[in-house]
């Protein structure tokens, strides 16, 4: 196994996971429903930077700040078209409501985009070692601008009036809207800024691997896992959150268990045994189910920031 | 005309497998309140137990048996997580327990023929005939529980568990006893669905399955039989009929497929903001004080 490659493979995993995982935690803990289109969203996102860069041959770095923008626009006006009418319902309508609009955008990218795989037109530039672990340029920008996007919004969120009202609503929404914070200006922030961030998200995914419309479905449970370890609503949390999972996956099917189960004393001296390949996304699911089971509320206090 | 025929009989055979597996999320869904994202686990264990029976030498009534087995084996093998669990996070729950299952199917080779899939050689003779037989038997057996005590015990269960545990009633054990009962319904579906299909792959069990199965319920209306019935011929008459639409206009196959489920999704997303109970309602006896 090598370490440094490892390592730097989980922190790339981490820091796409985390940067989608921020909105849904948001939108989670304020509208107390499982938004199940929140990483749809972010493969559109991902969708729409591609057109602009090698459709209408933008910039790439305009293509996809200009997708992030018109994202976090669609998010609050998804909000208001779909997501309004069940403000005083259970958890579990708007829970399907989003459900049938992840399948609806999914399968609209499918039937626009086609089923085949996509990549961004970006000069391919020569890869580099750091520490015996093998880095493309690319991956280096992903953890500069996801770093990034998160100071961002920790000065957001921390410093600005915005911010602190954001926090006061994810709190106590009687007491905010009674202190004077006008509670759905809030909301429709916080869609804005969910799904920006889910389509940032988004398009360094594909542009660190590729973009197929199925790009959605392998996301929506490992992001619901990094934000169930963050415990809902909490940002740090679900970065913390992310940052666990990353290292699960990769270091789950790196990791020889051969010295383990021969201390546990299995019937037979062992030299390698290894979780398959193939059986990578299960390590998320089985900890989402663990983690429900055990400890639902998650492993975090529980509050916005 | 006669292979118009085979072809009604085919489509019979089909929309009662999907009504089974629409019956048993209602019984799970619209009248106990579990919300199951991961229906077509008893889909994929039913037809894999039964596909596996059935390579191994077994006749087709024991291998359906073994179907049905292994759905109430995993439903009560889900229920056991459902203890007092939001409706929200069983759903995450249960959509991650689905995929395991379609990861293990994908995986183990030596049992399930991996992507490949598992083929069936035994022919039954008026099959679906018989499964139109068994939904309606179904149908009926689950129409009679939901009007005895059991069936208002689990409808006064998906409410919240407070008031049934007042009344000294053993919730858990309700929860488990639906969800076996559910699990038998779509072991069933999924033997069937083996031995009509005469083959069985991973491809079968993606999640997108469930999603019709629910938008068949949603757009029926939930915790109402006939809306089930409802639901699950409108939804599969959409399904069948708009594959003849290829012809028509000049769309590529798999195009008009992704399109297909863009409605899907949109049915259920719009009929839980505008009509939530669905085209036909549940009808709720008041009881006068």
């Amino acid at each position: 196994m090598n370490f440094a490659q490892v390592l730097v493979n989980s922190l790339i995993t981490a820091s796409e996971l985390g940067i989608i995982a921020v909105g849904l935690t948001l939108t989670f803990s304020l509208l107390k429903f499982a938004n199940f289109a929140h990483v749809e969203t972010a493969v559109a996102g991902a969708y729409l930077a591609w057109t602009l860069n090698v459709r209408l041959g933008l910039n790439f770095a305009v293509s996809i700040a200009a997708a992030v923008l018109v994202m976090g626009l669609a998010g609050v006006v998804i909000d208001r078209l779909v997501f309004r009418i069940f403000r005083n319902a259970d958890d579990v309508a708007p829970m399907i409501a989003s459900l049938g609009l992840a399948i609806a955008i999914r399968y609209s990218m499918q039937a626009i985009f086609g089923p085949r795989f996509l990549r961004y037109d970006f000069g391919i530039a020569p890869g580099m070692r750091i520490v015996g672990a093998f880095v493309t340029r690319q991956q280096v920008w992903i953890l500069g601008i996801v770093l990034l996007a998160i100071v961002g919004f920790h000065i957001l969120l921390q410093y600005t009036t915005i911010g602190k009202a954001m926090r006061a609503t994810s709190t106590n929404p009687e007491l905010a809207q009674a202190s004077g914070v006008n509670t759905e200006w809030v909301i429709a922030w916080v869609w804005f800024l969910g799904t920006a961030f889910a389509a940032l998200g988004g398009a360094l995914v594909a542009w660190d691997t590729q973009l197929v419309p199925e790009l959605g479905f392998n996301l929506v449970i490992p992001v619901f896992c990094v934000v169930l370890i963050g415990g809902v609503g909490s940002v740090y949390g679900a970065l913390l959150g992310a940052l666990v999972v990353g290292l699960a996956v990769n270091f789950g099917v790196a990791v020889n268990f051969a010295p383990l189960a021969n201390l546990i004393g299995g019937a037979d001296w062992v030299s390698s045994l290894r979780i398959p390949a193939d059986y990578k996304p299960a390590i998320v699911y089985l900890a989402v189910v663990l983690i429900l089971l055990l400890r639902p509320s998650g492993f975090m206090r529980r509050e916005l920031a | 005309m006669d292979q118009l025929a085979n072809f009604g009989i085919y489509l019979m055979g089909i929309t009662s497998i999907s009504l089974m597996l629409a019956i048993s999320l209602d019984l799970q869904v619209g009248n106990c309140g579990i919300v199951n994202f991961g229906q077509v686990v008893f889909l994929t264990v039913g037809a894999y137990a039964t596909a596996i029976a059935l390579g191994r030498g077994s006749g087709a009534v024991p291998a359906v048996c073994w179907g049905v087995l292994a759905g109430v084996l995993f439903g009560l093998l889900m229920s056991i997580s459902v203890r007092n669990m939001s409706g929200t996070y069983w759903g995450i729950l249960s959509l991650s327990l689905a995929e395991i299952v379609r990861i293990i199917a994908l995986n183990e080779r030596w049992l399930t023929g991996g992507a490949n899939g598992i083929s069936v050689l035994v022919t039954v003779q008026y099959l679906p005939w018989i499964i139109a037989g068994s939904t309606l038997a179904v149908l009926l057996l689950v129409g009679l529980l939901l009007g005895s005590p059991f069936g208002r015990t689990i409808r006064l269960i998906r409410e919240g568990d407070r008031l049934p545990m007042a009344l000294g009633k053993n919730v858990l054990l309700l929860k488990m006893e639906t969800m076996a009962l559910g699990g038998a319904i779509g072991g069933l579906a999924g033997a069937y669905y083996a031995l009509m299909q005469r083959y069985m792959s991973p491809d079968d069990a993606k999640p997108i399955e469930t999603f019709i199965i629910w938008a068949m319920v949603v757009v029926g209306g939930r915790g109402n039989v006939w809306g089930i019935v409802l639901g699950t011929v409108l939804i599969q008459a959409f399904y069948t009929g708009t594959r003849f639409l290829t012809g028509l206009f000049d769309i590529p196959a798999d195009t008009l497929a992704a399109l297909r489920l863009v409605t899907i999704g949109l049915l259920i997303t719009l009929v839980t903001m505008f009509r939530p109970q669905g085209l036909l309602p549940e009808r709720r006896r008041i009881y006068p004080l």
